[in-house]
């Protein structure tokens, strides 16, 4: 147990082990095949991995299907407003850095009503994973157009089809000034996700990963191609990123290797769409991290009031 | 009346000192106006915290200019302070100015056709405007000057930038002292303390400048003394002892400290921002933080994020930005997360008047959020109550789950008053949050079936797991799916008002507890009502007033004090339909906001007087209300 | 009982250097402390006292417009402290009141001529762990699971081989002032693990090469005359171990931040000519083993060459290549290093 900045306060079974369902909430109520599903396992096995507390682990998200994730976690879960999910969770980390902060947005939610947070939470570089969960399409509310819809691709508020091309959400991230992890990764491969999860976990500073992601009902369509046909997908590996694992070795054989600290091919590979690219497409943890501006050491009560004192001197008739 | 005074006048001997008359007076109004930039406020501030530091009451008001960067001579630029001292304790900026220093005939023509300054006034004014190279500006001072000598005031011109080039080589730079100069001559200030605020306030810069301060001080009391045969006295009548003078924004900042509260998140809006100036600095030095966010709903994100995850957090905005955090206000209240948001209200609707007074942010306060969202509103009345309000404030938030509103505004964020130092309390940061444990079974929202209040758990809390929801939902932050769950939860997070309540204490009146008329009011309005009510009181009318710091829940027993007096009507600073205005009737007139809600909670005819000028109330003009609603036998 | 005030202006130096640790437990100390005292104020108090409190911390506002009697009714009291175990938390406050009066000498152990290093370092390490213990104890008390006979002490001392993961973590640095003479760091690897940092002071004439055999793939260790090459230790993600040497002494860091090969292990000076004399009770052999074996690691990562500066002059100079037996030493710390994946 713990408040503020590290109290020493912890429980006696601290040292106790954690095993899945310790993180295991409520019954997942997605559809059956929505690809949320696959992310809450890749994220419950990172949990179990990294041995993180139940109790120090926070779930922040914002509205919509994939908002669902904090539910059906056993964690603490923070599902609060539609594309708010951001400053929430970097309130909880300036005040709490000792708590394990993971961030579950929709499209919608991250790049649409929450785009001006997700553009300075990416500044701020808060340590924090955040996950966009990208299924190209308002899924909640049924159907509708959102930024990372394909260009063409019919809705039901653009029954002729998405008029304008796809937001691109990793370009536009690294384009963003103290980036300092951005990944991509898809639903369909759960070791590569589970990987970059990691990895995105292990990174201190503001992790984004977005997370290619089917709608069954909505968007199935969408990645059929790259499910059914690896070789259409590039895996950038490298030891300062993730390493391809062994299991994928045989299927996913377009590997690329991609120094996560070379900006300039990052957002060469981002900006370039022709084909699915997944792994880690720049890490650098030498930016400043934002809650760092707190300055330590903190002061009991009664220092306070010794400081606050003094400083009223100079109202003082 | 015009009275010339100037290099042609010859220099007085001290024999020819006899003629000088001093009048003795409980209180007095001094303006020091000037195109910004020139140094009226740093003047008008000095002036007023030696005028404190001797002992007198005092008040400080900005006069803040229209436009960022206005014309030079314009009336839209007039910027500088307007000090009100007393013998007494001084609660309001009162009514007219009664002496104005000003730096050209243009800014002191504004304030006159503002109808700010007394019939009676002394009006020193620089005159070299009257003999500028530019031949418009010399017609500008000749209308001018034409204009203000149809009134009655006593105009006497004074030499600011001839004689402050004998010292220095800009006098833009220096007029501000030798103004203050003439003002301590005036008023008989404490040379020494007044000397010693100069180098407190330049106390970061190089110590010449505060040495030409100096100087250019001296040198404008000696011309007083020179050429000036009146002086005013209002003496100090006050133990300076252990005062503290500063302005609402910084009450309120040093407020939070002392609150415990070491998180705050805002965005710059006017007149909120400073309050973050100081918690800047402040929280730096406690390992808090002031977090500008990108946006006014990412900072009160923040904030929530913050309160949820430990300590109760803060904000601060206004108007517009009460607007835009609308939709996490309703989160707060439907998680019970606890947090403090202070609004400092300033004219609307819209951009509205963004640097001057309102108090029409009431309603949206209160029912703002959509859905019900029933939470606290407080309200502080003084600029030692904003101190004092966020440490109730936090601790209410605590304790009750609850989103706590503390309102106040432009005329307290900016207004400077001496009130006497707090005695700090360590535990007015109250206790952590308790993190024990949470007992199996024990769920997130265990409401007390009664109070509906319930222990909050905070992540890092063993056995509290739970994901807090802004869906509606059960006792276990479950979503809800039965009927009945909506209604009960509803009921829960309403009943925490009626149990605040139930603590509330009935308000004190100011006067007799019945009578013929009682003014009601809230906020920053509370020192010029109640010197009107004592003004009328004086006269034998019947009025009593009566000022609320709880808007929600209200405080008891409004019901029964209003029904000991004929009349009863609230005096704000929002708009209200005149009654005799065109198609106002009885039934459609909109009345002002706190009239509007107390009419609804106690079913008494409450009555209004309001406006809406961008200014603090005066006395005077609450006076005249009193007297058009009260005659010398009973409410008119 | 040796004095434990910084008289060294390098320990002071070096105690600047590792501020922000420092800070970050004195942090944890306040947070801790405040945490405790909060405890103490719901859980002990009578109704009376309680709505005392209440009247105190609603504050001046609340006068005349709160019946603070009705407000405190409504309050949430925290679980109970039972009597029995009260003694203890109060105990375990004042061990934290009494580090946090300690300010920064209580991340300083000064070492006696002749006394032992580790158990310098042990009683060092134990002095601001009673934090670690007081805490423990108001967790044990609190559940009802403390034993006087286990747990007993704990606030007075709390050894870091009690420390668990998490505290660890959280480790308090430590700055040590010891003679040359008395450089036997072996045994400080038992401390090295989680974010534990360690400078030690170097007085007088030292062993060349005493930290050399610290080298581990997974901890940071530098030896130097410069108090700026500290700025390593402060800044490592993990366990660190430093010395302020003289400057004939070699000077390297091992850093396993950095990529497998190039850059782990840089050797800045390496003395021209191997020790002669024994110093206290390291014999002329171990001191040269010392340096043979940092020679021998350099020269196993191909490094000790290219790599070498001399900011001392000829320093350039290394002694011959080491053994074989070295050399399959170094590959196999390096294989390490790859597999562990921590570099």
């Amino acid at each position: 147990m713990s408040l503020s900045c590290s109290s020493l306060l912890t429980p006696v079974d601290e040292d106790r082990e954690f095993r899945l369902d310790d993180y295991e909430g409520a019954r997942a109520r997605w559809c059956p095949g929505c690809g949320d599903h696959s992310v809450l396992t890749a994220a419950q096995r990172l949990l179990v991995d990294e041995q993180l507390k139940p109790e120090e682990t926070v779930f922040v998200s914002g509205i919509g299907c994939s908002s669902r994730f904090p539910h059906y976690m056993k964690t603490y879960g923070f599902h609060g407003l539609h594309g708010r999910a951001l400053p929430v969770a970097t309130g909880v980390k300036l005040n709490r850095p000792d708590l394990h902060v993971f961030v579950v947005m929709g499209d919608g939610d991250c790049v649409s009503i929450g785009a001006g947070h997700w553009v300075h939470a990416t500044r701020y570089n808060v340590d924090m994973v955040a996950m966009m969960l990208d299924n190209n399409i308002y899924g909640l509310t049924k159907m509708q157009t959102s930024p990372t819809t394909p260009q063409g691709y019919k809705s039901n508020t653009q029954p002729q089809g998405s008029w304008l091309p796809a937001l691109n959400p990793l370009e536009a991230t690294l384009g963003i000034t103290n980036a300092s992890f951005v990944a991509q990764t898809a639903e369909w491969i759960p070791a590569h996700l589970f990987a970059t999860l990691q990895a995105a976990y292990r990174h201190r500073g503001f992790a984004f990963v977005r997370v290619l992601q089917r709608c069954p009902v909505f968007t199935e369509d969408i990645y059929l191609d790259a499910v059914r046909n690896p070789e259409m997908i590039d895996m950038l590996t490298h030891p300062d990123g993730v390493e391809l694992p062994e299991s994928l070795r045989q299927i996913y054989t377009s590997e690329v290797r991609h120094d996560p600290k070379n900006l300039a091919a990052a957002r060469e590979i981002a900006a370039d769409t022709s084909r699915l690219r997944l792994g880690v497409l720049y890490r650098d943890e030498s930016n400043p991290r934002y809650e760092e501006t707190r300055h330590l050491p903190l002061h009991t009560a009664e220092d306070k009031i010794r400081i606050l004192n003094e400083e009223l001197d100079q109202y003082a008739v | 009346m015009r009275v010339l005074v100037g290099d042609d006048t010859a220099v007085q001997t001290r024999a020819e000192q006899s003629r000088i008359r001093t009048t003795r007076q409980p209180q007095c109004t001094v303006e020091v106006v000037s195109d910004s930039g020139e140094g009226a406020q740093k003047c008008g501030q000095t002036f007023g915290a030696v005028s404190a530091k001797m002992g007198n009451g005092v008040w400080t008001v900005e006069i803040i200019p229209a436009e960022i960067q206005p014309p030079p001579r314009s009336p839209a630029g007039a910027s500088g302070n307007r000090i009100r001292i007393g013998e007494g304790v001084v609660t309001n900026w009162g009514d007219r100015t009664n002496v104005a220093i000003a730096f050209n005939e243009q800014v002191l023509l504004a304030r006159h056709r503002l109808d700010a300054i007394e019939e009676d006034a002394i009006l020193l004014v620089e005159n070299m405007w009257a003999t500028h190279k530019d031949e418009d500006i010399r017609a500008e001072w000749a209308a001018a000057m034409d204009e203000l000598g149809q009134a009655n005031y006593r105009i006497i011109e004074v030499p600011m930038e001839e004689e402050c080039l004998t010292i220095v080589e800009n006098a833009r730079k220096g007029k501000n002292m030798f103004a203050l100069g003439i003002l301590c001559w005036i008023f008989d200030r404490d040379m020494e303390i007044t000397r010693e605020q100069i180098a407190h306030a330049f106390r970061k810069k190089d110590p010449e400048i505060t040495e030409r301060n100096h100087e250019l001080l001296e040198l404008g009391y000696s011309w007083a003394d020179s050429h000036l045969d009146v002086r005013i006295d209002v003496t100090p009548g006050l133990s300076p002892e252990n005062t503290l003078v500063m302005n609402g924004n910084q009450a309120i900042a040093y407020g939070a400290v002392a609150a415990g509260m070491d998180l705050a998140a805002m965005y710059p809006i006017t007149p909120a921002t400073s309050v973050s100036h100081q918690l800047g600095e402040m929280f730096y030095k406690f390992g808090g933080v002031v977090h500008q966010a990108e946006d006014e709903i990412a900072a009160v994100g923040v904030a929530l994020g913050a309160s949820y995850s430990g300590k109760v957090a803060f904000t601060i905005t206004s108007g517009p930005g009460l607007a835009l955090k609308t939709e996490f206000l309703g989160l707060s209240v439907m998680s019970e997360i606890p947090l403090v948001l202070v609004n400092v209200q300033r004219g609307g609707p819209s951009t509205g008047l963004p640097t001057k007074v309102e108090q029409s942010d009431l309603l949206a306060a209160l029912f703002g959020q959509p859905g019900d969202a029933p939470h606290v509103v407080m309200a502080p009345a003084t600029i030692e109550e904003c101190f004092h309000s966020m440490i109730t404030a936090r601790r209410i938030a605590e304790t009750f789950r609850t989103l706590v509103m503390v309102l106040t505004d432009a005329n307290l964020a900016t207004g400077v008053q001496p009130f006497p130092r707090p005695t700090l309390d360590p535990a007015w940061q109250g206790s952590l949050p308790d993190m024990s444990p949470v007992p199996e079974g024990k769920a997130p929202y265990d409401w007390d079936e009664e109070t509906g209040l319930s222990r909050r758990f905070i992540p890092g809390t063993p056995g509290g797991m739970h994901t807090l929801t802004g869906l509606a939902h059960d006792e276990n932050s479950k979503v809800a799916y039965a009927s009945a769950i909506n209604q009960k939860s509803s009921a829960m997070r309403s009943r925490k008002m009626a149990v605040l309540q139930s603590t509330l204490r009935p308000p004190v009146v100011h006067g007799p507890e019945s009578g013929d008329l009682l003014i009601v009011g809230w906020g920053s309005t509370k020192g010029a009502i109640e010197e009107a009510v004592d003004r009328a009181r004086e006269e034998g009318l019947s009025a009593s007033s009566l000022h609320l710091r709880f808007l929600s829940p209200l405080e008891p027993g409004l019901k029964g004090i209003f029904g000991r007096f004929k009349k009863v009507m609230t005096v704000e600073i929002n708009y209200s339909d005149d009654p005799d205005m065109p198609y106002i009737t009885d039934e459609n007139r909109r009345r002002g906001q706190l009239a509007w809600l107390l009419r609804a909670q106690t079913l008494v005819d409450v009555d209004c007087w309001t406006r809406v000028l961008g200014e603090p109330l005066q006395p005077g003009a609450i006076h005249d209300v009193i007297r058009a609603n009260v005659s010398k036998g009973g409410a008119a | 009982m040796p004095s434990d005030m910084t008289t060294d202006e390098r320990a002071s130096g070096a105690l600047r250097v590792l501020e922000k640790a420092c800070e970050d437990y004195h942090s944890a100390l306040v947070a801790t402390s405040e945490e405790l005292r909060s405890l103490l104020d719901a859980g002990s108090a009578t109704a009376e006292a309680r709505a005392g409190r209440t009247a105190a911390e609603l504050g001046a506002f609340a006068v005349g417009h709160i019946d603070i009697e009705k407000f405190a009714a409504f309050e949430r009291t925290g679980e109970p402290v039972a009597v029995t175990e009260a003694p203890r938390l109060e105990a375990a406050s004042r061990t934290l009141l009494s580090l946090l009066e300690h300010g920064n000498d209580l991340y300083y152990v000064n070492v006696d001529p002749g006394a032992d290093l580790r158990d310098a370092v042990a009683r060092g390490l134990g002095r601001a762990g009673r934090a670690f213990g007081a805490a423990r104890t108001v967790e044990l008390a609190r559940s009802g699971k403390y034993d006087e006979a286990t747990h007993g002490g704990w606030t007075d001392s709390f050894p870091p081989t009690l420390w668990s993961r998490r505290e660890k973590q959280l480790a308090p640095p430590l700055v040590v002032e010891v003679d040359g003479a008395d450089l036997r760091p072996g045994g400080l690897a038992d401390f090295l693990d989680g974010e534990q940092k360690i400078v030690l002071v170097v007085r007088g004439v030292a062993p060349p090469a005493a930290l050399a055999r610290l080298i581990t793939p997974g901890l940071l260790v530098v030896q130097t005359e410069n108090p700026a090459d500290l700025g390593a230790v402060a800044e490592a993600a993990g366990p660190a171990i430093a010395a302020l040497v003289p400057a004939d002494a070699c000077h390297f860091t091992h850093s396993p931040a950095a990529d497998g090969g190039r850059g782990r292990l840089v050797v800045r000076h390496m003395p021209t000519e191997e020790p002669k004399r024994p110093l206290g009770s390291l014999s002329v052999f171990q001191q040269t083993e010392a340096m043979r074996h940092l020679a021998a690691l350099a020269a196993g990562w191909g490094l000790s060459a290219p790599e070498t500066t001399a900011p001392s002059g000829d320093g350039a100079s290394v002694p011959a290549p080491a053994a074989s037996a070295a050399d399959n030493l170094a590959a196999w710390i390096l294989r390490q290093a790859d597999i562990s994946g921590m570099g």
